[in-house]
């Protein structure tokens, strides 16, 4: 069975090229209903790298494949964020012979927490990284601290390296479940420039339940942690980056300065976590520092279309994180929010509250669009916003009111409305 | 006139928004000319509840709500002698539960309950959760309305006596139940968020008229521009009557 789900995957994904598509996920889920533990059979390269946590998993990812790839190894990543395990076969079906055996040097594959916890042991994997857990989709997801309980769960019968952002008290306690891995762990320096949202998750020890305390955040619940009741706190990271300048975009690693293309400590954390990953297979940093100096984001991750710098935000750190770079520019702003609530984009709107929306200098004029515009506009009305708050139903109309607009535009979507947005933006362009 | 609120845990039972909660309570109060006040107060603090027309406590994750109910406890005689001077408990989710007799979680924890009302809660069979929009036909202090929000909760509430609202649209207290929520006049327990008092405006209005009459007798709020919260208020009730229209 397991032979012939391999072949109706493989038929799928090449009459899916012949039509156009990317096949990303079809193959994958064909193939799973004919054999559900199909990937067991695959025989994976040496190299086969996770990439997991709430945010940034897809932008890391791309980024450690790119490196890579760029240092002269033949590696595949599921680079469209085809992230939960119908993407994953969809990968590794393609990229299978017909023995089941994977015809490349090495894997990037990102992979949603709740999947990795769920398939861990169907795979044979040499790293995994963990970049952070943060509040996201409830609704989905569950509560944080199941799903991490999980992924602890999965994680007590790995034995490859694993590597952990120490700065995030939910992902270094995961080193204790791991107990045949070979822990790697990476962090940064406390980094200049303000925290505008405060600790959210990382209230209580996870090993003794006292309160934690922290020394520094950098941002959301990341930074430097001790517990009062127990020996829990922060280790010195193997991989620190120091001197650390976010509205720059500057660090130095062991004692050589890097520069990233965009300027934002979320990013920057990430290409921490790649350097962490790369130290552990000989490549060479000076490819690395040029990857990261021309890294290209992901669409409606700080993309510019005409004029406008969209982004896409699907939970309150990751829309923080854009805010507070919002927050940083000078002059008058405008700000267009499309907020849906469709099922990937969680039916639960609540998290719009647990954003810091509050006091951004400049910002005249908020349009509110998208299935939830209303509780979106209800959102910045509670949060003292005294600008020109309008809702717009019609997306289109709601764009156009922007591209009216004087001063510097900004829109933010969630999931489901990003691609809709992203294209009206570009109309007329 | 003023509102003297209290806001319990506000780190830390605030699992879905419930700061809206307090936005829209102080929003309303101030376009009315009523002072609102609100003070916060943390694990370890002493609370004279009594002196308070309001007190709110949202929710939080299993770990948390296990934790604080240890802090709530030492509070247990206080808030019932601030129930018995007519302070006014607005309680969401996890809040609604510690006022109950027990609540057992999903990782199969007893938390005891302050044990000032008799409903119970236990985490559903099979790690079930109701989740989903949610529509209620309520009735407080004569006024009848119809509230909307969301609800995700595992635990399943048994023995309410008093319930807060009729079930239009999705669960309530538990799987099969009709009714949401708990209110007695004294306390309003539910696990309606969104959060709840944002777009449900004369629900909040109501709250905030329960609250002052202990201290200043029925109190008429005049009428306010609240188009914006009206409109996301009948757009989620128009959604829901149309897929319980069209069976789903």
């Amino acid at each position: 069975m397991n032979y012939l789900a391999l072949i109706v995957g493989k038929l799928a994904g090449i009459f899916l090229r012949l039509v156009g598509r990317s096949g990303g996920s079809l193959p994958g889920k064909l193939a799973l209903r004919l054999a559900p533990h199909i990937l067991k059979k695959f025989h994976m390269p040496a190299t086969v790298i996770l990439v997991t946590g709430t945010n940034g998993k897809t932008s890391l990812a791309n980024m450690i494949a790119r490196i890579m790839k760029e240092s002269g190894v033949d590696v595949r990543n599921n680079a469209k964020g085809d992230n939960i395990a119908f993407g994953i076969v969809s990968m590794l079906i393609r990229e299978s012979s017909l023995r089941f055996k994977i015809r490349r040097e090495a894997l990037v594959i990102e992979i949603d927490e709740l999947t990795m916890a769920n398939r861990l042991h169907e795979m044979q994997v040499s790293h995994i990284l963990i970049g952070n857990f943060f509040r996201d989709q409830l609704d989905r997801a569950g509560e944080m601290e199941t799903l991490i309980r999980r992924i602890g769960n999965a994680l007590q019968h790995y034995n490859g390296m694993l590597i952990l952002n120490a700065d995030d008290p939910n992902v270094y306690r995961l080193r204790a479940d791991a107990v045949q891995a070979t822990i790697r762990t990476y962090g940064a320096a406390h980094a200049e420039g303000g925290v505008v949202s405060g600790v959210k998750e990382g209230h209580f020890c996870p090993q003794c339940e006292s309160n934690l305390a922290y020394d520094w955040v950098q941002y959301s619940h990341i930074g430097s942690y001790h517990c009062a009741g127990c020996t829990f706190q922060r280790p010195k990271p193997d991989c620190e980056a120091e001197n650390v300048d976010a509205a720059a975009g500057t660090f130095t690693m062991e004692g050589h300065d890097y520069r990233v293309n965009l300027p934002a400590l979320y990013h920057i954390y990430n290409c921490i976590g790649a350097y962490a990953v790369i130290r552990t297979l000989e490549i060479d940093p000076a490819i690395y520092a040029r990857v990261i100096a021309d890294i290209h984001t992901a669409p409606g991750r700080m993309e510019m279309i005409d004029g406008c710098l969209l982004n896409l935000v699907k939970n309150p750190t990751g829309a923080n994180e854009v805010l507070n770079y919002i927050r940083r520019l000078p002059g008058e702003k405008v700000l267009l929010f499309l907020l849906n609530d469709g099922v990937a984009d969680g039916r639960d709107v609540s998290w719009i509250w647990d954003m810091a929306l509050e006091d951004i200098d400049g910002l005249s004029t908020v349009i509110c669009t998208g299935r939830r515009a209303y509780d979106m506009a209800l959102r910045f009305r509670y949060g003292g916003f005294q600008g020109t708050l309008t809702v717009i139903e019609s997306m289109d109309e709601a764009v156009r009111q922007l591209k009216a607009a004087d001063g510097r535009h900004f829109a933010i979507a969630n999931y489901t409305g990003l691609f809709a947005l992203r294209k009206e933006l570009r109309h007329g362009a | 006139m003023e509102l003297k609120m209290a806001w319990m845990y506000p780190d830390i039972m605030d699992l879905y928004g419930d700061r809206g909660n307090v936005a829209a309570l102080r929003y309303r109060c101030r376009q009315r000319a009523v002072e609102c006040t609100v003070d916060h107060y943390g694990m370890g603090d002493t609370v004279d509840f009594s002196a308070y027309d309001l007190v709110f406590i949202g929710g939080g994750a299993d770990k948390e709500q296990r934790l604080l109910a240890q802090d709530l406890y030492r509070h247990r005689a206080a808030i019932e002698r601030a129930l018995d001077t007519g302070t006014f408990f607005l309680l969401i989710c996890g809040a609604y539960q510690l006022f109950g007799t027990y609540y057992i979680d999903a990782a199969g924890h007893k938390v005891n309950g302050l044990g000032l009302y008799p409903y119970r809660t236990e985490a559903g069979g099979n790690g079930r959760r109701c989740i989903g929009n949610i529509a209620v036909e309520a009735v407080l202090d004569g006024v009848t309305m119809q509230v909307v929000g969301f609800e995700n909760h595992g635990g399943q509430t048994m023995g309410v006596d008093h319930p807060f609202g009729r079930v239009l649209h999705g669960r309530g207290n538990h799987f099969g139940a009709r009714h949401e929520g708990y209110c007695d006049g004294r306390i309003l327990g539910t696990y309606m968020h969104g959060p709840l008092l944002p777009k449900n405006p004369a629900l909040t209005d109501g709250i905030i008229r329960r609250a002052l009459r202990t201290r200043y007798g029925t109190v008429t709020l005049p009428p306010m521009d609240d188009s914006l919260e009206q409109r996301a208020h009948d757009i989620m009730m128009e959604r829901m009557m149309k897929a319980k229209r069209d069976g789903r």
